[in-house]
């Protein structure tokens, strides 16, 4: 097989979709392929970060506050699917989207409109260890011991950040 | 009778006078051997063996590591202790940091930039220093690996930071070991340097780092990077904010650009010339997961923010003009809280 066809696989393999027999033979080619071993270093990653991305979920006045909307709606009328209750449905729809989405304290909601994306502490720890290590008079032996807390902890949930 | 009360006093006089010369000495002396130590920094061939002790909370950390230094900021760490990091290397050859984790099968290479300090460097360092911190050498001596050393006590003119004390090899001026006391004056951190062989050995090989075969190499991208605050401001998006001081003797250090959960960010460092400080800038909203540890919220100004632990580091995030800001640092909470309020 061609290794265009392994680094095809290689989703597929991060995921652990494929069969023994394939999965083997991908194994066996990242081992001696830098780039394909690289690409598979790079879908951990980003699985990874798509696994610790937050799932939202709806605030504690969201079931309360949808009845209010439904009930607040006018009733049905004899054709059901006319204009006025397509727009209020359509109004309903774009409700509970909002209402799903993780609502915080934002000073400015025009600037926020970007996705969340959540910080890992470790990250934070190794960034901020990493540059003191180089600066005078640093306690190497403490910062270290806290920079490879933090990369193991990195690495063992997969969250490493590699740009 | 009032001749025996004009000698007292004239007596008294001068034992006040001899020891202001002798604290006024001392403090020189300080000086003067923290510009040496700031100078021989990373320019000093030694093997040895590390222990750390970290305090964190009721129990504590150890770490013993073997290690070997050469001049240019050259080295190789490899662990013994604890047993979980036990055979992991660092290694930094002048230009990148490898650190390779047998467990994991991972070697992660990132930049690693080191010049060789100069005296206007060091006396800039001693300045920012002098800002913060009274030094002195202690008038007793002590003996570390078999080695005569000088203590030298770096205590803050402000009771919100720690104290150091510093066992300088007489000899290389090589820091042997170092006790932090925090601000309430418990102990903190101890490192100490064991089974010093000064110089380089004989034969031995310049220290570099190759990989082991099927190993995955995880490397950092090299990152944009500014040492003075000029040079900050022409790498930094227009969104960053790069304040010159954060205030309380912390001014700016050093920047740079990196990548935080595939968002841009700008990671500045501030220091008061002994304890550090990051400030790392996001562009858009992210909030810093509790991971387990304790938060609590708190008010930076306007904004609202939260305070959480990781490793000994104490982390306020918070959110403002779209951007998200992190202040990391080893400092107590309030004086933390302190800096991130000059931030915004």
């Amino acid at each position: 097989m061609s290794c265009e066809k392994y680094n095809h696989m290689l989703s597929a393999y991060a995921d652990g979709e494929l069969g023994k027999r394939e999965g083997r033979a991908v194994q066996a080619h990242v081992r001696q392929c830098a780039r394909c071993r690289q690409d598979l270093i790079e879908i951990q990653h980003l699985k990874g970060l798509m696994r610790a991305a937050p799932t939202p979920s709806p605030r504690a006045a969201f079931w309360s506050d949808s009845f209010r909307l439904v009930r607040s709606l006018p009733s049905p009328q004899p054709r059901s699917w006319g204009r006025p209750t397509f727009v209020a449905t359509v109004a309903l729809g774009a409700f509970v989207v909002f209402l799903l989405a993780p609502h915080r304290p934002d000073p400015e909601p025009a600037r926020m409109e970007s996705a969340y994306s959540s910080i890992h502490p470790y990250a934070l720890v190794s960034l901020h260890a990493g540059g003191q290590s180089g600066v005078p008079l640093a306690d190497t032996g403490s910062l270290r011991l806290a920079l490879t807390e933090a990369v193991s902890a990195d690495l063992s949930d997969g969250k490493l950040d590699v740009e | 009778m009032a001749s025996s009360t004009w000698s007292r006093a004239l007596l008294a006089t001068l034992l006040l006078a001899g020891s202001a010369r002798a604290d006024s000495k001392r403090s020189n002396d300080a000086r003067a051997l923290l510009q040496s130590v700031l100078l021989a920094e990373g320019s000093i061939a030694f093997t040895a063996t590390q222990t750390v002790i970290v305090s964190e909370g009721g129990a504590s950390d150890a770490t013993v590591t073997r290690e070997r230094h050469e001049p240019g900021n050259r080295s190789r760490v490899e662990y013994v202790l604890p047993k979980s990091a036990a055979g992991r290397i660092i290694v930094e050859d002048g230009a990148h940091r490898w650190d390779y984790a047998p467990t994991e099968r991972t070697v992660i290479c990132s930049p690693n930039r080191w010049s060789k300090r100069t005296a206007a460097d060091a006396q800039k360092i001693l300045s920012l220093m002098l800002r913060s911190y009274r030094l002195q050498v202690e008038a007793n001596t002590a003996t570390i690996a078999g080695r005569p050393v000088t203590i030298l006590r770096l205590a803050p003119l402000r009771p919100d930071r720690p104290t150091q004390t510093l066992y300088v090899d007489r000899a290389t001026l090589l820091v042997l070991k170092r006790e932090v006391f925090d601000s309430a004056g418990r102990l903190d951190t101890v490192s100490t340097f064991s089974d010093l062989r000064v110089g380089r050995a004989a034969g031995s090989a310049p220290i570099t780092f190759k990989p082991p075969e099927n190993v995955p190499v995880v490397s950092q991208r090299e990152q944009r990077s500014a040492a003075s605050l000029a040079a900050a401001r022409k790498i930094a998006p227009s969104w960053a904010r790069i304040p010159t001081t954060l205030g309380k003797g912390f001014d700016f250090e050093g920047a740079h650009l990196v990548v935080m959960s595939g968002k841009p960010a700008i990671h500045c460092q501030y220091t008061d010339g002994l304890a550090g400080v990051s400030l790392v800038e996001i562009q858009g909203a992210a909030d810093l997961p509790a991971d387990g540890q304790r938060t609590h919220s708190v008010r930076i100004g306007e904004a609202e923010g939260t305070i959480t632990h990781q490793f000994r580091f104490d982390m306020v995030t918070w959110r403002s003009t779209g951007l998200t800001f992190s202040l990391v640092g080893s400092l107590p909470q309030e004086l933390l809280l302190e800096l991130a309020a000059a931030v915004r």
